[in-house]
């Protein structure tokens, strides 16, 4: 038992050794934090899971039946089904509804995001290291993404492309990777003209080798903050396209189409069909944005202070 | 949870407690959103609504299709094709001039020089000749036996002719008028002068018109001093914008809230039939068609039993109830019974789901088959679409459900792209000829049919009948050609009809609105309640 | 200077085509106008006339350099729903959108600055925290949902302010405002409140920062240490030092808000540029669309280059040189 626990406590101590482990105990340290990550995991389980918990699959339009429409929260459909959070105008059981809205919008979110951030830090990569016109190019293109307000690219992008999980995935890609290139970039300037990539080079050390073994670490941290911020920003950003009717289709509705579908119904006191899809995005956004605050402060040695 | 909808019937109540009633000045609040206030620039719903306003045409169409005098007291044919129009005696436009002969073969001239997207040019392209025998007496001739020109005519407005304008000639191109005056000098109201009860006072391009009483109008006196009508695009905040008492009247509250606002004391509700019929259309023209799947190349809509089967799968009172709150009448002729040329011994299809399991299993598709499902992107046809998709799942047809921007739909419609869409069709002409012609008729042999025929159907026998009907003089013939049309188009099943959409309004209780069938949110149809109180 | 500025507008000018461009190619992609101008009643020949008038006729390269050639000349083509220039129509709206966003800059600033100062030197009490916790949640709300809970609860149910539109305009230097007539400020209140949100969140965090910072400084604790009184020391110094980075910010950020405010004009039938814009993308309205794009560049490139400007007279050690590569 002694032998065992003390092993365990080597263990541990070995874990937070590790800078990942001391970030992690930094990022626990706080109670706020430590609770939006346990609601965040709770949400993306959910999101994850959705076609083994969610009580129906929403849309499979012939499971549903619009005479089960609008009924309020624990009403009994026709065929003796519980719908826990009350049904749409469809009949669609809103509690599955929502499941499978997280689903649609945190996917967005991430999707794009991390394709983004692959994207925009290759990109960010290759134009800081290699410089002259390659640069140049590049950053005409960033310069010209980022001289437009993300919504109004979005907007255009689907107005082009048209309605769909996958298309607004993709506007949200292309929205968002001139972010991370301008950022890359210019930790990349920075980090070329230190020593190490000096000695680097004098060892005749291939460039990618250099930019990927060695430029790349030094850089991911703040990238990584913003990342998780930008999250946030995406699903935001799919829920006010969704309103505006440019984003993903009405058969398979996100969480800020879900919202904008039910807002009408607010004014005739059937509030289930936007509170509770609003009470979803709104805990999701906010234990996004909170984790992604503490993250920058343990990640981010300049905030700490 | 209770207590949220208790709270949130408490905040109808409230809304109406700071509104006075303001007897002179009305305000109404619309769903539609205006390009221009020149009558004669673009022919859309938003602009037509306010054309009522301070414009007047030569005759009206009325409740059941039948043409009826307004500017023109009375008519009669000369010969087949020349009409002698005996002009209305002391109407005056906003500005004081005189109303003559003159200003409706300037506006005919006006009409016709308008080549934008929108024109009105083809409810005048008939007329081949206009002459003033006396400042009240105009006689047109027309290019062939014309029997639409009445219902036409009521779909353009008269402006008034400027008095320096010399001789127009109708056959020149323009008249040998120089110039016209744009659509932006109506928008800054220079040239914005009808005959209409009420004359303009303030417009904004895609906000809010005001007007005020003409007090020289010729007919009944208004019962506004001052009318606003500002368009909210958005049912919901319409409805909230209602209820917070911003506006008397407002058209389409959001039907979700509908109840509320009928159990309210404070307020009413009134509905009008519309000219808007929806339907699905079926591509019956190609084998294979593009969204069918599962049938092996076969094309399921050709067949007239899957046609009907797809009728009868509908639940038609169901999506009425449902989907459109009651607001919704089932049909059986391609327009409403306001239409000329309707059918009366025609009934809608029943929902009958054994029946049309029986249909598909006889014409070979007991197993069924997939397809798409097109429409436009807009709440009623995304519901009603869903629903649909619902319906037609319990026969075994799966239906994968496109909502598409306006942009594409229409796009994708002109280029058949569709096996199977959902839209709306309504003629303002009052008149069940020009619906069938355009949604049902053969445009590769009949130059002007079929100009939306999205679906490439085909039936020589219909066309004949519509032919027939669009040279027939005879009122009472005509009307029997329509009725025959119609009955063939509901035996094909060329479409399945789904409903005629009521529009409704929700006023003030202190006032009273009586909808006309234009669906227009007409400050003439609306006056103050007497008070009982 | 002169090089800096040369290369900021020739910067600008190849933003400005290429963006043209990609508009023009992925309007032309998406569909044809003519098919939803037209009436459905419209024949055929009806058609190609209305699409020769209007120019769509022309193969796509020919009809971009026509475009081309005219907005060299400041004409970027008609609306072909307005009939009117495009530039016309677009600046007709953009008074209703720039007092929108002004006032939403406003309230940004007038309840962002106070709670946020208050946040940063009571860092540690309970109303600091709920004022962090509150920007929290504002910043993570969509903008739409907001904007009808506000309908719902000043309008609806309290029954205060008007629910929709824009209020009686008055005209001042010949520009249609309506902040300037009572009907006017009740009808812009919600709406700004609406846009603000975002921004107020903003502005509590940097001022919260600013004032953290610079409560530790020297020369706050030497004032402190001279007897001025708290209100002193906050508006004299604090307030005079951590303005300028709000401003920077608020300043960068404006053209945002004049974009975003596309989602605040729709839930408020704002009759505003977005509102212009979201209708004439579905009506594929091109030269409005490109119009709008063309002006939102132009705004950007004079906002940036107005805060470079103020920048070098603030703080002398920037140079120009070093920002114009």
């Amino acid at each position: 038992m002694a032998a065992k626990s003390a092993s365990l406590i080597r263990a541990r101590r070995l874990w937070t050794d590790t800078p990942f482990g001391e970030a992690a105990v930094s990022f626990f340290a706080s109670r706020i934090a430590t609770i939006s990550f346990i609601v965040l995991v709770i949400i993306c389980l959910g999101a994850l899971l959705a076609p083994l918990i969610a009580p129906q699959n929403p849309y499979d339009l012939t499971k549903l039946s619009i005479l089960d429409g609008e009924l309020p929260p624990f009403s009994v459909g026709g065929d003796g089904f519980l719908f826990i959070a009350g049904t749409d105008d469809q009949g669609r059981d809103i509690l599955s509804a929502i499941l499978y809205g997280l689903r649609t919008s945190l996917s967005v979110g991430v999707i794009s995001t991390s394709f983004a951030l692959v994207f925009g830090l290759t990109m960010g990569l290759i134009s800081g290291y290699f410089g002259g016109w390659v640069d140049a190019v590049i950053m005409r293109i960033v310069d010209l993404q980022l001289s437009f307000p993300a919504i109004l690219i979005a907007m255009i992008l689907l107005a082009v492309l048209g309605r769909g999980v996958d298309k607004v995935i993709l506007a949200l890609i292309i929205v968002q990777w001139a972010y991370y290139t301008r950022t890359i970039r210019g930790a990349a300037l920075v980090e070329r003209a230190k020593e190490y990539s000096e000695a680097a080079r004098c060892l005749a050390l291939s460039n990618a080798r250099i930019l990927f073994v060695h430029l790349l670490p030094n850089c991911l941290p703040p990238l990584i903050v913003i990342a998780v911020l930008q999250i946030g920003h995406a699903i935001a950003l799919e829920a006010a396209l969704s309103f505006l009717g440019l984003g993903v289709p009405v058969t398979e509705p996100s969480l800020g189409l879900l919202i904008s579908n039910g807002q009408e119904y607010m004014l005739s006191g059937q509030y289930w069909l936007t509170v509770f899809p609003g009470v979803a995005l709104l805990s999701t956004m906010v234990a996004v944005n909170l984790v992604g605050d503490q993250l920058r402060d343990v990640l981010n040695p300049r905030m700490k202070a | 949870m209770r207590m949220v909808s208790s709270i949130l019937s408490a905040l109808c109540f409230f809304g109406v407690a700071g509104l006075h009633a303001q007897s002179q000045d009305l305000k109404i609040g619309t769903a539609r959103t205006s390009t221009s206030a020149d009558p004669h620039f673009f022919l859309m719903n938003a602009n037509d609504e306010l054309r009522h306003y301070a414009f007047e045409s030569l005759v009206d169409v009325d409740e059941s299709g039948d043409p009826k005098p307004r500017l023109a007291a009375s008519w009669k044919l000369l010969d087949d094709k020349t009409w002698e129009f005996k002009l209305r005696d002391g109407v005056t436009f906003h500005d004081g001039r005189k109303f003559t002969a003159k200003d409706v073969i300037y506006s005919i001239c006006r009409v016709r020089a308008n080549v934008s997207a929108g024109s009105f040019a083809r409810y005048v392209s008939q007329v081949a000749g206009a002459n003033a025998t006396d400042p009240l007496t105009l006689v047109i001739r027309t290019r062939a036996p014309y029997p639409l020109l009445l219902p036409e005519f009521s779909l353009w407005a008269i402006v008034p002719a400027p008095e320096d304008v010399g001789d127009l000639d109708i056959a020149v191109d323009g008249c040998g008028v120089k110039s016209f005056p744009t659509n932006a000098d109506f928008d800054n109201l220079k040239f914005a002068i009808g005959t209409g009860s009420y004359a303009y006072t303030a417009y904004t391009v895609g906000g809010a018109a005001k007007f005020k009483r003409f007090d020289r109008y010729w007919g009944e006196r208004p019962a506004w001093e001052t009318v606003t009508i500002a368009p909210i695009e958005d049912a919901s905040v319409r409805t909230a914008a209602f209820l917070a008492g911003d506006y008397q009247l407002i058209q389409g509250p959001t039907p979700s809230a509908l109840t509320r606002i009928e159990q309210d004391a404070k307020y009413k509700t009134a509905n009008a039939p519309t000219y808007d019929v929806r339907y699905l259309m079926f591509d019956t023209a190609r084998e294979p068609s593009p969204q069918v799947t599962g049938t092996n190349g076969r094309n399921p809509f050709k067949d007239r039993r899957v046609r009907e089967a797809v009728s009868k799968a509908l639940n038609r009172p169901a999506i009425i109830e449902r989907v459109l709150n009651g607001k919704g009448v089932a049909i059986a002729n391609i327009q409403g019974p306001e239409t000329f040329g309707f059918n009366h011994a025609l009934k809608a299809v029943e929902f009958d789901i054994e029946g049309a399991r029986k249909l598909m299993a006889s014409a070979g598709y007991a197993e069924g088959f997939g397809v798409t499902l097109s429409v436009q992107l807009d709440t009623e046809a995304s519901r009603v679409g869903q629903a649909v998709a619902q319906m037609l799942a319990r026969i075994g047809i799966k239906v994968q459900l496109d909502s598409l921007p306006t942009s594409v739909f229409f796009q994708r419609r002109s280029t058949g792209d569709y096996s199977l869409y959902s839209y709306t069709v309504g003629a303002r002409t009052g008149e069940m000829g020009t619906s069938l012609r355009v949604l049902l008729g053969t445009p590769k042999t009949h130059p002007g049919f079929g100009n939306i025929n999205g679906g490439g159907y085909s039936n020589p026998d219909l066309d004949r009948l519509l032919v027939a009907a669009q040279a027939e003089m005879d009122d009472g013939k005509r009307r029997a050609l329509l009725e025959d049309a119609n009955r063939v188009m509901a035996e094909d099943h060329a479409l399945a009809l789904i409903y005629q959409r009521v529009d409704t309004w929700a006023f003030n209780s202190t006032i009273a609105y009586q909808p006309s069938i234009s669906g227009y949110t007409l400050a003439r149809d609306a006056r103050l309640a007497r008070r009982d109180r | 200077m002169i090089v800096y500025l040369i290369n900021r507008v020739g910067q600008s000018l190849f933003v400005l085509s290429a963006m043209s461009l990609i508009v023009f190619v992925g309007i032309y992609v998406i569909g044809d106008p003519v098919q939803i101008l037209v009436s459905p009643e419209a024949s055929a020949e009806e058609i190609a006339q209305v699409r020769r008038n209007l120019g769509l006729d022309l193969s796509l390269p020919t009809q971009y350099l026509r475009f081309l050639s005219g907005a060299t000349s400041g004409d970027l083509g008609s609306s072909f729903v307005y009939n009117e220039s495009a530039i016309v129509v677009i600046l007709r709206h953009f008074p209703a959108t720039l007092e929108l966003a002004l006032a939403a800059m406003f309230i940004a600033i007038a309840l962002g600055i106070p709670l946020g100062v208050w946040a940063g030197i009571r860092s540690e009490t309970f109303s600091a925290k709920a004022i962090m916790a509150a920007s929290t949640v504002g910043a993570s709300l969509p903008t739409f949902w907001v904007g009808l809970i506000l309908i719902m609860c000043f309008a609806v149910y309290l029954g205060w302010l008007p629910a929709s539109g824009r209020g009686a305009t008055r005209s001042v230097f010949g520009v249609e405002l309506s902040i300037f007539t009572r009907d006017g400020l009740a009808h812009i209140i919600l709406p700004a409140l609406n846009l603000a949100l975002f921004k107020v969140s903003l502005v509590i965090r940097l001022a919260r920062a600013g004032a953290r910072e610079i409560v530790g400084q020297e020369f706050i604790k030497f004032a402190r240490a001279t007897g001025q009184s708290p209100a002193r020391i906050v508006l004299g110094h604090l307030l005079k030092n951590i303005m300028i980075p709000i401003v920077t910010v608020l300043g960068l950020e404006f053209g945002s808000v004049l974009a975003f405010s596309v989602v605040t004009e729709r839930v408020f039938s704002w009759p505003g540029m977005g509102n212009l814009l979201v209708r004439s993308l579905f009506l594929l309205d091109r030269p409005i669309v490109v119009a709008y794009l063309m002006l939102t560049v132009v705004i950007f490139v004079v906002i940036n280059f107005t805060v470079d400007v103020i920048y070098t007279f603030l703080d002398p050690r920037i140079r120009f040189s070093a920002k114009a590569g």
